[in-house]
């Protein structure tokens, strides 16, 4: 067996290695380059269709970028309409569609045939795989693979399936914080407990992400990230652009023509910026100079100008500031001051910049800022760490180690989904997020029900049980499966549905349990049970498979088509409403995306595509709930309306006048204490939202309804 | 994370890499002069030092292809390839057929058997030669 570490990137890929008898790790070049451009292609030639992947696609994409497929990570497991693909869609040259029969997910089109995410990060990984083969001068069989904290399970499915695809035994699939964590070796003593932000600006992207790493009675190292946060499209990149912009400027001043239009030219002083960039991470001053830069009128130009360390600084102080405000919200979100987190990592190629950096360092102070480990390639090697650590999975019942692949043990046929990773590394897994079902909660048909709660440890020893719900439509059974922390079910991300029809002989009143089990392998095994009857309904939950719609509804498509034109329609007047009454507390960018997404709900609704209308439905309530504090505003001022008891009628209300008025009075940390004690007043007060009885059972559509809070 | 073996070996194999760094830096520094003195030979620019110009780049291109571990990638008129050539750009208006190099921007160069980088060029489209 010959196991791998690899950071599955958005823009670039690397694997790394570890000899845990000589304490080495290191990174393994794929055709002599120590990352790999995460890029694929079909190059067609002579009628023959040829698979490109890595640096060979970065080549050829400006030949063909409709069927070049950059940054793909973006899109895995996430659902068409969903506003990160929504974003992808208006920036990429190839065309991004909803999965075939039905499926909601986005995939992409290559030379006509319609690619899931993972099958094109399986191309990925199957190059990364025989490259890592060819170089280690071995068959590579096992890999770890990191994944962004924020992935949701679905994401995680699909990455695991995309390894698998590729012919790799997937030993783990690691959020690339606590990667990192493990390159940078911190060094914990018994019961020891750190806070440790990870500050990750990549080339595209940023991410920040707090973890708590603790160190229990037996050794054994416990990671939990509490939060994350970030920017899909900020990076190291920009920088580069900023330069670049610069030397065109210096060009149009001095010849008075604008070469930017010129790809020849721009190639060019790309190449300059990147080069000017890495000189000034350790000189005062760059010499920027381009002999015979540009052509006008019969001469060749030269460009010679000079770009001082504190120009660049002063050019890339707006991104810098963006990414600690980013870190500060994060703070603000989980109530910690910079003097709680205890170490902060730097992560990504970006973090070398001494701006950047220095910036970090004067946020948190130098002492706990760590960057001994290359900052590019820290994820991959805590990756290979841990998939030469780990060798494989211990039984609980004879002890025997059988391999990962394994679902049975070898000498007692025990199975073997709850069983531990064996090996010497001490690294266990919690939750990030809550996973529970959405049920029917007094009269309200979006409570998300917790199941297994944000932080616990897995592969769990056993299920984790919720009795006491009741059917709402004779005997069909619906579970939508969510990950998430919002009470309400439509605010988390639904993973998956598991519908069940009960027997006929039992008795349609009858007590219903759900019971989860969150396996090595994060999948979800779904037990319900009805007590007393012996009955039990086992399924995992295949969560990156095509998803049910969310209604059972069969009425002809043309109704449906009619129910999401007058949704969106709706939808569209209380964004107006919402822009009108909540627009001063909008970001001015914020407010700009909202003022286009209703433009554009406009414009679907003339030519009134059901899909289209669905999608854009989806965006729209995504700007009323997902909007920060205007959205914490519009959503109390809702509940404080329904609100059941008089008194959290007042209470919200009492609570959003103090946000408006310290809001007014620029009282910046009166607002977030405010904010948050809003969120919980409605959290509360939904929950408290009951009903003796369901009225009518068929609207629930095979919900369960929970018969006791 | 790495922990370097103490030993006579290792500090070897730390010079043999060092010198092969030092190696591919300065091939790839002169082709990049050797590129740059190409630049108004190729455009046709007429400048004061055409003949000094032209006599430095063939120089230049003579040192670095009598060099055994080195190979100079990208020629006008041939075919490009992902594996060697990176596409900066493609024309539509040339009567080259389709992926034949157009123009060289900057050369790419193999040093013992490994891409250092691929040749940058500019491409046709073929659509000038359907017409």
């Amino acid at each position: 067996m010959t196991a791998i570490g690899i950071d599955l990137g958005t823009t670039n890929s690397v694997v790394a290695t570890y000899d845990p008898e000589r304490a080495r790790a290191r990174v393994v070049t794929i055709d002599g380059a120590r990352s790999t451009p995460s890029v694929v292609s079909i190059k067609q030639q002579d009628g023959a269709e040829e698979l490109q992947v890595g640096q060979n696609a970065v080549n050829w994409a400006n030949v063909d970028p409709e069927n070049t497929i950059l940054s793909v990570k973006r899109l895995m497991g996430r659902d068409f309409a969903d506003p990160a693909v929504e974003e992808a869609r208006s920036r990429r040259s190839y065309r991004i569609v909803p999965g075939p029969n039905d499926d909601p997910r986005a995939h992409v089109v290559i030379r006509g045939a319609v690619y899931s995410p993972a099958e094109v990060s399986t191309f990925i990984l199957e190059r990364l795989k025989k490259g890592a083969s060819e170089t280690l001068n071995t068959d590579v069989t096992h890999a770890v693979i990191t994944v962004p904290a924020y992935f949701e399970e679905a994401q995680r499915a699909a990455t695991r399936e995309a390894g698998e695809q590729a012919g790799l035994v997937v030993k783990r699939i690691i959020d690339e914080p606590t990667a990192a964590a493990i390159a940078f070796g911190l060094e914990l003593g018994d019961r020891d407990r750190r806070r440790v932000l990870v500050y990750d600006l990549g080339g595209g992207t940023f991410d920040i992400s707090v973890l708590n790493v603790t160190r229990d009675k037996r050794g054994h190292l416990h990671f939990q990230v509490m939060v994350f946060n970030g920017d899909n499209w900020l990076g190291g990149d920009d920088f580069d652009a900023l330069i670049v912009d610069r030397i065109v400027d210096w060009v149009k001043r001095r010849a008075d023509v604008d070469p930017s239009g010129d790809a020849e030219f721009m190639f060019r002083a790309k190449k300059a910026a990147e080069e000017a960039k890495r000189f000034l991470s350790a000189n005062n001053s760059a010499d920027i100079v381009i002999p015979y830069a540009y052509k006008v009128a019969g001469d060749l130009i030269d460009v010679t100008m000079t770009l001082t360390r504190n120009e660049f600084n002063e050019l890339i102080e707006p991104l810098v500031e963006k990414t600690i405000s980013l870190v500060k919200a994060v703070l603000d979100d989980q109530t910690v001051t910079t003097t709680d987190i205890s170490d902060v990592l730097l992560v990504g190629g970006a973090t070398l910049t001494p701006k950047v950096y220095e910036t970090v360092e004067e946020l948190f102070g130098k002492g706990k800022v760590r960057r001994h480990i290359d900052p590019m390639e820290c994820v991959a090697i805590g990756a290979g760490v841990l998939a030469n650590t780990l060798h494989g999975v211990e039984c609980q019942n004879c002890k025997k180690v059988n391999d990962e692949s394994a679902d049975k043990c070898a000498e007692c046929r025990q199975s073997l989904i709850n069983a531990r990773s064996a090996g010497d590394t001490n690294v266990h897994d919690v939750t990030g997020m809550a996973l529970g079902v959405n049920a029917v909660k007094g009269s309200h048909s979006d409570a998300f029900v917790p199941i297994i709660p944000r932080g616990t440890p897995y592969p769990m020893s056993e299920p984790m049980r919720h009795g006491g719900f009741g059917v709402t439509d004779g005997r069909l059974i619906r579970v939508p499966v969510y990950e998430g922390d919002h009470p309400l079910a439509s605010q988390n991300r639904e993973q998956g549905v598991i519908e069940y029809e009960l027997p006929e002989e039992i008795d349609v009143h009858s007590r219903v349990d759900v019971a989860f089990m969150f396996d090595r392998n994060r999948e979800l095994h779904v037990t319900i049970t009805v007590p007393g009857t012996g009955l039990e309904y086992r399924k995992k939950l295949r969560i990156d498979a095509p998803r049910t719609k969310t209604s059972p509804d069969t009425s002809p498509a043309e109704n449906e088509d009619t129910t999401y034109r007058t949704d969106l329609t709706l939808a569209q007047q209380a964004i107006a409403n919402f822009l009108r009454n909540y627009g001063e507390y909008l970001d001015p960018p914020q407010a700009m995306k909202i003022r286009g997404d209703f433009d554009r709900a406009a414009q679907v609704l003339i030519f009134a595509e059901p899909e289209e209308c669905r999608r854009m439905l989806a965006i729209l309530e995504s700007d009323l709930f997902n909007s920060g504090l205007a959205s914490a505003l519009y959503l109390a001022e809702r509940a404080a309306d329904r609100a059941t008891s008089m008194a959290d009628a007042q209470q919200i209300n009492q609570t959003v006048r103090s946000v408006r008025d310290a809001f007014r009075d620029g009282k910046r940390g009166v607002v977030h204490e405010q904010a948050r004690v809003l969120k919980v007043l409605v959290a509360n007060s939904l929950n408290r939202q009951e009903v003796v009885e369901i009225h009518d059972a068929e609207d629930y559509a095979g919900l369960l309804k929970l018969l006791e809070s | 994370m790495e922990t370097p073996a103490a030993g006579p070996e290792r500090l070897l194999l730390h010079e043999l890499i060092r010198l092969d760094l030092d190696t591919e830096a300065l091939v790839e520094g002169i082709t990049d002069l050797l590129d740059t003195l190409g630049r108004p030979l190729d455009d046709g620019v007429d400048t004061a030092d055409h003949t000094v110009l032209r006599k430095t780049a063939a120089q230049l291109e003579t040192v670095l292809s009598a060099h055994s571990a080195v190979e100079l990638i990208g020629r006008r008129g041939e075919l490009a390839a992902p594996e060697t050539h990176h596409v900066v750009e493609t024309n539509e208006t040339t009567d080259m057929p389709a992926n034949t190099v157009v123009k060289v921007i900057e050369r790419g160069i193999r040093y013992r058997g490994n891409l250092l980088r691929p040749a940058s060029v500019i491409i046709s489209s073929g659509k000038g030669t359907q017409s």
